[in-house]
């Protein structure tokens, strides 16, 4: 039997069992529970426990009262006869008394404390989860902004390949009109600026009418075909060769001068000739000038398209070298 | 490495015994679980103890989210210990989701194994209604969670490691260290989610060495519908219900639990006894 002191005391009191056998329990207890003392007295603790709290008691409050002999601060929910859930703070400690082993439980209700921990709690796991969609959406931002650098890279191959056939002659794999005016531009700007020499080049098949007429489109594309690829090979570092249209080629030749410029314009027209691309020898007409000063794209274009027109005025499969004057 | 292995998982050997015990602790606790029940099999084995990693004094530098986000990452860390020690055949004890990591451990090394006791075992924590009881709700098992959290479970661990750095408080840093329930925060959660939303029902057929079932009376955590499941799934498997009750014989009911363990081990399966 109980004393009076420890009967109504603040707190609860419960002595278990190992088993966990309700051996004794004070009025307080009872009063919060809302049991009678006979409806609990030697059941099982379980009786006043809510699921989570029979699980955590055999997970935690009996090996550890087992090993250490005392259970301190544990938390866990009592039910009462209504089924209400009743928080609890509950110390514990394990010894024998009358020659048997008891566990001997104080506890008190929390319901500020409680309230107070759970709102933490429920900030804790908003937050918790906050975090993981933070993640998640980080970790989506950065496959997006990967997916993003590799279109990126992409679209700058395709630039760079667009460029390239954009500046190209799809025939004959030389540059285009537009794109050797450009190269043109800019290196007749370098050149003058280091007073360098600088000669610029147009070839013209002679006769391709015929050889088109002749032996039909198809033969005429491999002469250019042809042509372009003797040019290519007479390049030197720095050089450009272009298709100008039609039949008409181009050579930019940085760094020659007059005398220069004429040696390769006649090695390539002499290439051409002994080149025997079809069964007429074919030849071709080159004009050649050299920069002078004041000179500009269209000028220097000039001046070789007067050079050109020469060597076929004077009967073609020749090598003129403009005047040195614009008139 | 196998030096490694052996410091990761705090492994104890003890015994005199040329065959090898070893066990597996359950959830919550370390293998301070087994001082009442070791005792009596020194004699005769080599006894194997072991913590989890994240769990009483492992390596918590070890613990990886990832690999411990399931029970086959504890079940690798039992193979390992297992190779480190070259141990083959050996009789495995285990307690509750030990019993399922000896088990996993089983099917991937079917031949490290003698023979599985399994005490308290679960496949699965939660009810899969109609055709499966396991004991719990789901929002009842996210409710011991929720305790566990209301417990500071864990954080006695975490706080000693703050506190050691204190050496005005030894005292309590002593104290903290020497529970012998501790693990880290984040480890505790995650173990305890890996443990209790785990679903082991499709590897109990996939199970060839033989087993002993000890069922206790009254357990709320692995009631007798578990053990009656488990021993119907796991071919050669013996069942014992116990007098003991709650979810710890091995603890509340030493005598009993080295009583049947030892009886199995001086018969062995015995195929028409167990199944008829």
């Amino acid at each position: 039997m109980l004393d009076e002191q420890l009967n109504y005391a603040p707190c609860g009191y419960l002595s278990l069992s190992d088993e966990g056998t309700i051996r004794t329990i004070n009025q307080t207890l009872l009063s919060l529970l809302g049991f009678d003392l006979y409806e609990i007295k030697g059941k099982h603790v379980n009786t006043i426990l809510t699921v989570p709290s029979k699980s955590f008691y055999q997970l935690y409050f009996f090996p550890i009262i087992k090993l250490q002999e005392r259970v301190e601060e544990m938390y866990l929910t009592f039910k009462s006869k209504t089924n209400d859930d009743i928080p609890v703070l509950l110390s514990a400690i394990r010894k024998k008394r009358n020659g048997e082993i008891v566990n001997d439980c104080m506890l008190f209700q929390i319901k500020k404390r409680y309230e107070y921990e759970q709102s933490l709690l429920a900030v804790k796991k908003e937050t918790e989860e906050r975090n993981r969609v933070k993640r998640e959406q980080i970790a989506e931002l950065d496959l997006l902004r990967r997916e993003l650098e590799s279109k990126q890279k992409e679209l700058l191959e395709v630039n760079v390949q667009l460029g390239k056939l954009a500046a190209t002659d799809g025939l004959t794999g030389l540059k285009n009109r537009r794109s050797l005016q450009e190269d043109l531009a800019s290196n007749i700007v370098l050149f003058t600026k280091k007073s360098h020499p600088l000669s610029f080049l147009l070839l013209d098949i002679d006769h391709f009418k015929k050889i088109n007429d002749n032996y039909g489109h198809l033969t005429g594309d491999r002469v250019l075909q042809g042509l372009a690829l003797i040019l290519k090979e007479e390049l030197r570092e720095g050089d450009v060769a272009a298709r100008y249209g039609g039949e008409e080629f181009a050579l930019i030749l940085p760094g020659a001068d007059q005398a220069t410029a004429q040696k390769i314009a006649e090695r390539i027209r002499l290439r051409v000739e002994g080149a025997g691309w079809i069964n007429q020898t074919v030849t071709i007409s080159i004009g050649t000038a050299t920069l002078i000063t004041g000179d500009t794209v269209s000028s220097l274009q000039s001046r070789a398209d007067r050079a050109l027109y020469s060597s076929k005025n004077r009967g073609r499969n020749q090598v003129t070298h403009a005047s040195h004057k614009n008139d | 490495m196998y030096q490694d292995v052996l410091l990761r998982n705090n492994v104890n050997i003890t015994g005199k015994g040329t065959r090898t015990m070893l066990f597996a602790p359950g959830f919550g606790c370390d293998q301070n679980m087994w001082r009442l029940v070791t005792p009596a099999f020194e004699e005769n084995y080599r006894i194997i103890l072991f913590d989890y990693v994240g769990s009483g004094k492992s390596d918590y530098n070890a613990y990886d989210s990832s690999k411990y986000s399931d029970l086959h990452g504890y079940a690798n860390d039992l193979i390992e210990i297992c190779a480190a020690l070259d141990l083959k055949e050996i009789t495995f004890v285990g307690h509750s989701v030990g019993s399922t990591i000896g088990m996993l451990a089983s099917i991937q090394k079917s031949d490290l194994f003698e023979q599985l006791i399994m005490i308290g075992p679960s496949p699965r924590y939660l009810n899969d209604q109609p055709d499966y009881i396991g004991g719990f709700k789901r929002e009842e098992l996210d409710g011991l969670i929720d305790m566990m959290e209301m417990n500071y479970i864990g954080w006695s661990n975490y706080l000693s490691k703050v506190i050691m750095k204190n050496p005005n408080r030894p005292e309590l840093s002593k104290e903290l260290e020497d529970s012998f329930c501790s693990t880290d925060p984040t480890v505790a959660r995650q173990f305890a989610m890996a443990t209790f939303f785990s679903d082991n029902r499709e590897d109990l057929k996939k199970v060839v060495v033989p087993s002993l079932i000890l069922q206790c009376s009254e357990d709320v955590i692995a009631p007798i519908e578990v053990g009656n499941y488990m021993h119907r799934h796991l071919t050669k498997s013996t069942l014992r219900l116990m007098e003991a009750t709650g979810h710890c014989p091995h603890m509340s009911h030493p005598e009993e639990t080295i009583r049947l363990i030892k009886e199995y081990l001086a018969v062995g399966y015995v195929s028409i006894l167990s199944k008829e």
